[in-house]
């Protein structure tokens, strides 16, 4: 039997037999000192790092000594007419290392990440690191662009900098991009999005930017197909039409109006968003995935605003009734954030769920704080449901998740009805906030489906 | 989530025979996910065993595991976590290896993250003796590398 102890010889030299590619796979996914330190690791390893077909730029572990930046090698680059007003002008040192790397990179870089600190914006290095890169490397099609806090500095406080610590980033320079993200800034122009007709995948995290921005940017981004907005603000209304989109996602939000028009999304995420339910459009009609989350922001007082998963399911049951772009019929998989054990949001789920045709997938999570149980007015328990809901909602349920459980009356009554009648149900998960105990007779119940697996899962670790 | 309301029950296996000579079995659709395993069935046919000859039956459960939660689509970060977690740094590295030689691209982007984590912060010493390289370097060829590339020493932490 041969072996695979790291002391056997012949297991030993098996890595560096490796091809490059795969090497230099490896050195793509370390941070980028550490990818120069293996330079020295044998003669063959000696500048792999510039194939490497991603760089990742941390500012926290590449600050250097300005002694030894002096004494450096690269006297090449200090002539350089492009550079040479940047060291002249007492460049953030890493800057400059950012700069000799990029110099010295074979080309043919794919991915780039950026960590910077706000200085850098202030003198306009991100830009120029930005236009370097994209001169360069001809095959660029991911950049992520991240903001870090300063010590002692949180960083959402970076989005309400003063002016001087916005991202301005030239003209047209995100035109070739296909995977775009941005974390914690301040935009107050759209120009870098201008022509970018190769995106496709574009995230805004911690964005402060205003309605014209943010149009100028949605409308330039054609080709979207995936676009997150989170936790952004300065806008007031978000109307996003696009008929490339596949996958929508908001998190943390605060709109006075929010408008979807998207032929092809398929995938509709949302979480904490607040805005009228009164001024909600969405025209989603290939839309598959839905996911409606409030429970996430965790100030009681804050989660009184945000739209609840009940506001929206009451705003798709309104579409069916009017004929119009009817979402719920074509719905796969729904994931909510839902009291099961509160009267007027059971009464939407059940109208919701009743309309639901072809839902396979049903993930429900229970909010942590307790309300007051209500009783059911003379109808029998089960009943309740059944009477709701639709055979063939009961047919086509096949995996069901329950998260927060508490072993509450009305969420037993739930989880019963859908192991007693859901007929194709493979799995159902209930996930117990405290302890098993309290799900542990769901188990010997009668099973409407042969093939059907319950499992138990308690939160607490 | 969506992936589980689409994904087929389906019901045929492939064994695989390790280098040691030990029988696993997967389902065809996990063996889909192996290109080297795929390659081999569309050579040999689906009804023969395949033989691996570079995998051995110390690693080749975990890879089975990794891949049955895959084609459930339930790979998430808790599962992969839990999946590393008391694998010790050589270990890691067959399977590194078996992933690679198995064409397995999923398991091998995973594992290659989860190798440059463990490497995070380490010395140019560890490193080598890892990856089993030696140093060609003449003392003094190193010295003055190291030199030109202080900055990017500045985050090693003592080996343990």
């Amino acid at each position: 039997m041969r072996d695979v102890e790291m002391g056997s010889d012949e297991k030993q030299d098996f890595i560096s037999e490796l091809p490059n590619e795969v090497l230099t796979f490896i050195l793509s996914k370390l941070r980028v000192d550490e990818a120069v330190r293996c330079n020295i690791l044998a003669k063959r390893w000696l500048g792999l790092w510039k194939k490497a077909p991603h760089i990742e730029f941390n500012g926290k572990h590449m600050i250097r000594p300005v002694t030894q930046l002096l004494h450096s090698r690269e006297s090449t680059i200090t002539q350089d007419p492009f550079l040479y007003p940047f060291m002249k002008g007492g460049v953030f040192r890493y800057g400059f290392v950012i700069f000799q790397l990029m110099f010295r990179h074979s080309g043919n870089l794919s991915s780039c990440r950026f960590l910077h600190f706000k200085k850098s914006l202030w003198i306009g290095e991100v830009d120029t690191w930005i236009k370097f890169l994209v001169n360069k490397m001809n095959g660029l099609k991911h950049l992520s662009l991240e903001c870090l806090p300063d010590y002692g500095q949180d960083a959402d406080e970076i989005m309400f900098e003063n002016e001087i610590y916005k991202l301005c980033i030239s003209h047209k320079k995100f035109h070739c991009l296909s995977s775009l993200d941005l974390i914690n800034y301040t935009m107050d122009s759209w120009c870098a999005f201008e022509d970018c007709h190769n995106l496709k995948i574009l995230k805004l995290e911690r964005i402060h930017l205003d309605d014209f921005v943010l149009s100028g940017i949605l409308q330039n981004c054609v080709a979207l197909e995936n676009f997150s907005l989170i936790e952004s603000t300065g806008f007031t209304k978000l109307i996003i039409v696009n008929s490339n989109l596949k996958i929508l996602r908001l998190q943390v939000l605060c709109v006075g109006r929010l408008e979807v028009i998207a032929q092809n999304l398929e995938v509709l995420f949302l979480d904490s968003i607040t805005c009228p339910v009164k001024n909600l459009s969405i025209y989603a009609p290939s839309l598959s995935n839905f996911e409606s989350h409030s429970y996430s922001i965790s100030s009681i007082e804050e989660r009184t605003f945000v739209m609840k998963s009940y506001d929206i399911i009451a705003y798709f049951i309104d579409l069916s009734m009017q004929q119009s772009c009817n979402i719920l019929p074509k719905l796969l998989a729904m994931s909510l954030d839902l009291d099961l054990n509160n009267l007027e949001e059971i009464m939407y789920l059940s109208s919701a769920l009743g309309l639901c045709t072809s839902l396979q997938v049903l993930d429900i999570t229970l909010p942590e704080y307790d309300y007051n149980d209500f009783t059911l007015p003379f109808l029998k328990p089960t009943l309740f449901w059944e009477m709701r809901l639709c055979k063939t909602f009961t047919q086509k349920l096949k995996f069901v998740t329950i998260r927060g459980f508490k072993g509450k009356e009305k969420e037993v009554e739930f989880a019963k009805f859908l192991i007693t009648r859901a007929t194709m149900m493979k799995r159902i998960n209930i996930i117990c906030y405290d302890s098993i105990e309290v799900a542990e007779n769901l188990l010997s119940l009668p099973r409407a489906s042969h093939n059907l697996t319950i499992n138990l899962k308690c939160n607490s670790n | 989530m969506a992936q589980e309301a689409s994904s087929s029950t389906s019901s045929k296996t492939i064994s695989l025979k390790t280098g040691d000579g030990e029988i696993f079995e997967i389902e065809a659709s996990a063996a889909k996910q192996m290109k080297t395993v795929q390659r081999l069935i569309d050579d040999l046919g689906d009804d023969i065993t395949i033989p691996l000859h570079n995998v051995f039956s110390k690693e080749l459960p975990k890879i089975i595991e990794y891949y049955k939660k895959d084609i459930t689509g339930e790979i998430t970060k808790d599962f992969e976590a839990e999946f590393v977690k008391d694998l010790n740094d050589d270990e890691v590295k067959v399977l590194f290896l078996a992933a690679n030689y198995l064409d397995a691209n999923k398991l091998f982007e995973f594992l290659s993250q989860n190798i440059a984590d463990r490497l995070e912060s380490k010395s140019v010493e560890y490193v080598r003796k890892y990856f089993g390289v030696e140093n060609d370097f003449t003392p003094e060829e190193e010295s003055k590398l190291r030199e030109e590339r202080a900055w990017s020493f500045r985050g090693i932490k003592e080996d343990e």
